[in-house]
């Protein structure tokens, strides 16, 4: 079979590699899934904040012969795509300092985790690797690299986020973002249920404390991913009525203490 | 922009003197208390949980489920977080680097600002108000921190502090001092 005449160099290759695999087997949905996350990867799109690759960026492929899992792509940008996917096989490999995955480099998980979900689905890996070194792949993700990281990075706990919500809804599960301050990028929540997506829908553009179930990187204690189980708009408004209320409740047995000074240093011994 | 508060801003400004011999001193400083919370009327504060259990010490136990639901209608009642955790460890080592001066007299004590500060980082804080000086310094390493504002430019101030907002004039503000003229020529 001849060649078609090349119009774009390679860049990298993407392989998807398992036993007894067959391009005319794969569905192309996974194809489709393992090229748009190294994508992601090459251009360092983030896809909650970016819609499409910029223009300058995008992926192409080039040389899909007949018979192979083996997709040539072209880009763009093939510096800057060497340069992120390099990055990304020092993050698999444990090279990187753990210390230093930042929000940036954040960004690169849920393609990572796209593409351990297209290895589970062939039963097999994908592996990516420069043009010039088709043998020698930058990296390699297995139906297991993605959990490994997570355990490797991630930290599970509960906490409260202040933000404003900018979008809140979903057809198939629950989303909502929030705008918090100190973090350039949106945060992108999941919502426990239908009624607290609603809720949130009437707080468009207003400032809440959601609490919910945190996913950090530990290192930088950047939130990768939040779920909200519930949210509140505490305010204290007409301060002399919060006051009164707050006397009411059972504030006002402090004007019983004879010593004020002593008592308030008191409870920090 | 995110504000913290500690539990004395809350017992200060909650405040209503009993002696007449503590009184000016106690009565000015809940003036300062309510006024910061006047001022943050329509912010969304943080009143760390950690800094609740120090509100509720002298509150009979059997009101201490009212205060707290009074409190959580008010403040954004963090917990002490994985993160607030490690905040406050990192707290305990910064403070060694202060100069003497600035170090607190007694471990414990640091240790328990350093928690109810690191609550309030970890909520997303930029600013903490405390009336302890040593609070102030610690949180100070870590965000901007401020004391008990010593007045405020609204005119009806007091009034509305012990009566509240309702049918206030809507300019309140006291009007800068005017330049006279010079007479000219």
């Amino acid at each position: 079979m001849t060649t078609k005449t090349k119009n774009a160099e390679t860049t990298f290759v993407v392989r998807l590699v398992a036993p007894d695999l067959s391009p005319s087997t794969i569905p192309f949905r996974v194809v489709s899934a393992a090229i748009s996350a190294v994508q992601d990867l090459a251009s360092g799109r983030d896809p909650l904040e970016t819609r499409q690759v910029p223009e300058e960026k995008v992926i192409g492929l080039v040389n899909v012969r007949k018979g192979s899992a083996i997709y040539s792509c072209f880009s763009r940008a093939p510096d800057e795509a060497r340069v992120n996917l390099r990055l990304v096989g020092q993050v698999l490999s444990g090279q990187y300092d753990a210390n230093r995955i930042d929000e940036r480099l954040a960004k690169a998980f849920k393609p990572i985790e796209k593409l351990s979900e297209v290895a589970k689905a062939l039963g097999g890996r994908v592996e990516v690797a420069l043009a010039n070194q088709p043998r020698d792949p930058l990296f390699s993700v297995e139906k297991d690299d993605f959990s490994k990281l997570s355990s490797r990075l991630f930290l599970t706990g509960e906490t409260t986020v202040i933000g404003t919500v900018k979008r809140a809804g979903g057809q198939t599960a629950m989303k909502c973002a929030l705008r918090v301050p100190g973090r350039s990028r949106m945060l992108y929540c999941s919502v426990r249920s239908k009624a607290i997506a609603q809720r949130l829908g009437q707080h468009l553009y207003e400032e809440i404390a959601a609490q919910g179930k945190v996913v950090w990187i530990h290192s930088s204690w950047h939130i990768y991913k939040f779920t909200i189980h519930d949210f509140s708009q505490p305010r204290i408004g007409d301060a002399a009525a919060a006051i009164k209320q707050l006397r009411d409740a059972g504030l006002d047995a402090w004007d019983d203490v004879s010593d004020l000074d002593e008592t308030l240093g008191e409870l920090r011994r | 922009m995110i504000v913290g508060i500690d539990s004395n801003v809350v017992i200060l400004a909650g405040l209503v003197p009993k002696t007449a011999e503590d009184s000016a001193e106690q009565q000015a400083l809940a003036r300062r208390a309510k006024i910061l919370l006047h001022d943050l009327r329509n912010h969304l504060v943080v009143l760390p949980m950690i800094a609740v259990s120090e509100v509720l010490v002298k509150v009979p136990a059997s009101k201490h489920g009212a205060t707290i639901d009074k409190l959580k209608q008010l403040f954004v009642c963090s917990d002490f977080s994985e993160e607030a955790a490690s905040i406050a460890a990192s707290l305990w080592g910064q403070h060694k680097n202060l100069p003497a001066d600035q170090k607190y007299d007694e471990r414990i004590v640091m240790l328990a600002d350093a928690k109810i500060v690191a609550s309030a980082k970890a909520t997303g804080a930029t600013m903490f108000y405390s009336h302890n000086r040593d609070c102030r310094t610690l949180a100070g390493l870590i965000m901007t921190a401020k004391d008990l504002p010593s007045g405020s430019e609204e005119l009806f101030i007091d009034q509305m502090l012990s009566e509240g907002l309702e049918d206030r004039p809507k300019g309140t503000v006291k009007p800068k001092r005017r330049r006279s003229k010079k007479s000219g020529y």
